[in-house]
């Protein structure tokens, strides 16, 4: 499904309000189209389904309740619920106990590949190919240390020792670039 | 630090967004951006464009379960739609009931000093307890005499005292908007806080909720913290 077109955009803003009224056909409505890409959040920050379906609950009362609130001049309706994912997730994440921590086949060496060719091929959404497109101007750690940053919470202390750099390094490495994604993807 | 640089700005941005910004950090630039809206606007571009890594996921179907479980928790359980707070307030309002009559029937009061005193001065009290019904705070409304109301705060022995932390008082207006901060309580002795005309009204209707908060109070203007003591304005 290209939900970031603009009409489904729109539709999902629809959804959004509807369901903030009240409306729970709106809000079931809401929740086919956007609980897969969600979920599939969910399952990659939390690699536990049952983990990740309790986050997934928790986001869509969540978004219930704060959907009266909700203004569409501020962030898409996509980020929005995102954003709201990714907080859950990471939270969930944090309280669990250290043994959770990332295995060898979870540590986002796609990121730090050369090649991006299997992210671009499981990214349908025409923004988030551009984003990838952007992210190629980075050098691989560089990319790595983004995705685990965004992925995981990792903080620069827990980058460090992930990728086995200095604390100094992975600051500037994150410093840098973000400095050009936002060259890059302003100019789009 | 000098925030009008667009470079410091967008880079506080970007960190915010990505979750690198941390800490003190983070809770500053939280606050600058509720105040200013081209920091707000650079906040948003950033969430927008760092969001799109999560389309870089494969999109997985969740077990229906999943659904009949958020329609549960959401329609069908006894608590409805309610916010937390305010299945917490219901639960606490059977038991102030009960200690304000404690309160006010001398002989059976158990808190002599700060009773004596406030239960002369107004007509509106309200007991703030906590889950175990210890009562932290005795609240006494004034009469309106001018533009402003006063709301006289007495810290009880009862209270849990929560060192470098704050204690912040809200109002949870009847009509289930979002909680309003009135101030901070004392953690010991008494205190005065001054009601504005227009929340006082709401304050007869609402419920009361106090929050264990940062020194200074909520860095975002509602509550963050647990939600410890609750309470409702009560006339005598």
């Amino acid at each position: 499904m290209a939900l970031n077109s603009k009409d489904t955009a729109e539709t999902l803003i629809l959804l959004l309000n509807r369901s903030g009224q009240g409306d729970r056909a709106a809000f079931a409505a809401l929740y086919q189209a956007t609980s897969a890409k969600l979920f599939g959040l969910a399952l990659r920050i939390l690699h536990r389904r049952d983990l990740a379906e309790e986050a997934i609950q928790d986001v869509y009362v969540k978004i219930w309740h704060h959907a009266p609130s909700y203004r569409a001049d501020k962030a898409a309706v996509m980020t929005w619920m995102t954003t709201i994912t990714r907080n859950r997730c990471l939270d969930l994440l944090r309280s669990l106990p250290p043994e959770h921590g990332l295995n060898e086949e979870q540590s986002f060496d796609e990121w730090a590949s050369d090649d991006l060719g299997p992210l671009e091929k499981a990214t349908s959404n025409s923004e988030a190919r551009a984003l990838l497109q952007c992210m190629k101007q980075l050098a691989p750690l560089q990319r790595q240390a983004i995705a685990l940053s965004y992925f995981q919470g990792m903080a620069h202390e827990q980058l460090a020792r992930q990728l086995v750099q200095p604390i100094g390094t992975v600051k500037t490495w994150i410093r840098r670039g973000l400095q050009v994604l936002r060259s890059c993807m302003g100019a789009l | 630090m000098r925030y009008d640089k667009p470079e410091l700005r967008d880079m506080l941005a970007a960190k915010y967004a990505l979750g690198t910004l941390r800490g003190a950090a983070r809770l500053r630039f939280e606050h600058l951006v509720l105040q200013r809206e081209d920091w707000q606007n650079c906040t948003d571009w950033w969430l927008m464009r760092v969001s799109l890594l999560a389309d870089t996921v494969v999109a997985v179907k969740p077990a229906s379960s999943v659904w009949r479980d958020i329609d549960r928790r959401l329609f069908h359980a006894s608590s409805r739609t309610r916010h937390w707070w305010r299945t917490l307030a219901l639960g606490f309002s059977a038991v102030s009931a009960l200690l304000l009559v404690l309160l006010i029937n001398p002989a059976l009061n158990p808190l002599q000093p700060p009773v004596q005193q406030t239960a002369t001065i107004g007509t509106h009290i309200a007991l703030l307890a906590d889950a175990s019904a210890q009562p932290g705070w005795l609240l006494t409304l004034s009469e309106a005499q001018s533009q402003q109301q006063e709301l006289r705060v007495a810290s009880l022995p009862s209270l849990q005292v929560q060192a470098d932390k704050a204690y912040e008082l809200w109002l949870l207006p009847a009509d289930e908007s979002a909680p309003v901060s009135i101030g901070l309580l004392p953690q010991q002795g008494k205190a005065s806080l001054s009601i504005k005309p227009e929340l006082a009204a709401q304050l007869l209707t609402g419920a009361l909720a106090v929050s264990v908060e940062p020194p200074g109070g909520s860095p975002s203007g509602q509550p963050t913290g647990a939600v410890l003591y609750q309470g409702k304005i009560n006339v005598i």
